[in-house]
């Protein structure tokens, strides 16, 4: 059946408050995938080479509900991930081994085992030593409630 | 951003599940499935009065069971996630109830239990008029179909 847009909007607003998933006590992390990958629905993050190298770390997003709206322009409807005080920022230092090419990002569980949603860059970024910052840009989910039927 | 299997189903089961308010629930009452006569295309802006309903010479809404878990899966075929709800009237079918004026179903609206809130619409593939008691159309499935790239 085709929802109403009542109805349709209940997809984003249970996704950001879900306490078992997006909205969960611990925060979710982001990860900085760090090997070529292919962003597909059958993902998971075994699949990814995640950093772990100084600086780059997976990083703690803010725990809790997360953003939710509507796009006016668009119709979508968005999720928008919580980034934390001094937002989705990596910087290289204390001896990496470069260079270190970021192909993309990772957004996971606190523990960074179970795989939310991969972002790919269009152009992979690539770090060449100490001092050198990758910011993420907006993690959002964007969904298209036109296509429910 | 590309989401995960996970997500997706996740998404998909909050919407059918007891979690969402506008669903049956243990906590509101059953919604109904009407049988709309007049022609119209299903949109998410529909409201209402674009949907009117055959009130007279018609058996009473076919009503969704409340409290009961809707039944989820990946159809194979399209990759489409589905929640499907079960009817609690059988047969899930509009009848007509005498040999009165003939009228058409066009499709169906999914309403509250009070008739007050419109939740979905769907049209039937093909239309023709009612002319005779125990005539009927049948319901179609109380479901909705969720294609992953929905999500991007």
């Amino acid at each position: 059946m085709k929802p109403t847009r009542l109805l349709a909007n209940t997809l984003s607003t249970l996704l950001a408050a879900d306490t078992a998933n997006l909205a969960n006590a611990v925060a979710m992390k982001v990860g900085l995938i760090t090997a070529p990958f292919t962003p597909s629905l059958d993902r998971v993050m075994a699949d990814l080479t995640i950093s772990a190298l100084t600086g780059l770390v997976p990083l703690a997003m803010t725990a809790g509900a997360q953003l939710e709206s509507v796009d006016q322009a668009s119709g979508e409807l968005v999720v928008e991930i919580k980034v934390p005080a001094g937002g989705a920022r990596w910087e290289t230092g204390g001896g990496t081994t470069y260079p270190v090419t970021v192909y993309g990002f990772a957004l996971g569980n606190g523990a960074m085992t179970t795989l939310y949603g991969t972002h790919s860059l269009t152009t992979p970024v690539t770090l060449t030593g100490d001092n050198q910052a990758i910011t993420a840009p907006a993690l959002q989910f964007r969904i298209d409630p036109t296509q429910v039927k | 951003m590309q989401i995960s299997r996970l997500l997706f189903e996740r998404m998909v089961a909050l919407f059918g599940n007891p979690s969402n308010a506008l669903l049956p629930t243990a906590a509101l009452s059953n919604i109904r499935i009407q049988p709309v006569n007049v022609p119209f295309t299903p949109s998410l802006d529909r409201v209402l009065a674009d949907v009117p309903v055959q009130t007279t010479d018609v058996n009473t809404p076919i009503e969704v069971y409340p409290d009961r878990p809707a039944t989820f899966y990946t159809d194979v075929l399209s990759g489409e996630r589905v929640v499907e709800f079960e009817l609690l009237n059988t047969p899930g079918a509009f009848i007509k109830a005498s040999n009165g004026t003939p009228f058409t179903i066009f499709g169906t609206r999914l309403v509250s239990f009070d008739g007050l809130t419109l939740l979905a619409t769907e049209t039937l593939p093909v239309s023709v008029p009612l002319a005779k008691t125990t005539e009927a159309v049948r319901s179609p499935r109380i479901e909705f179909r969720f294609p992953p790239d929905m999500v991007r």
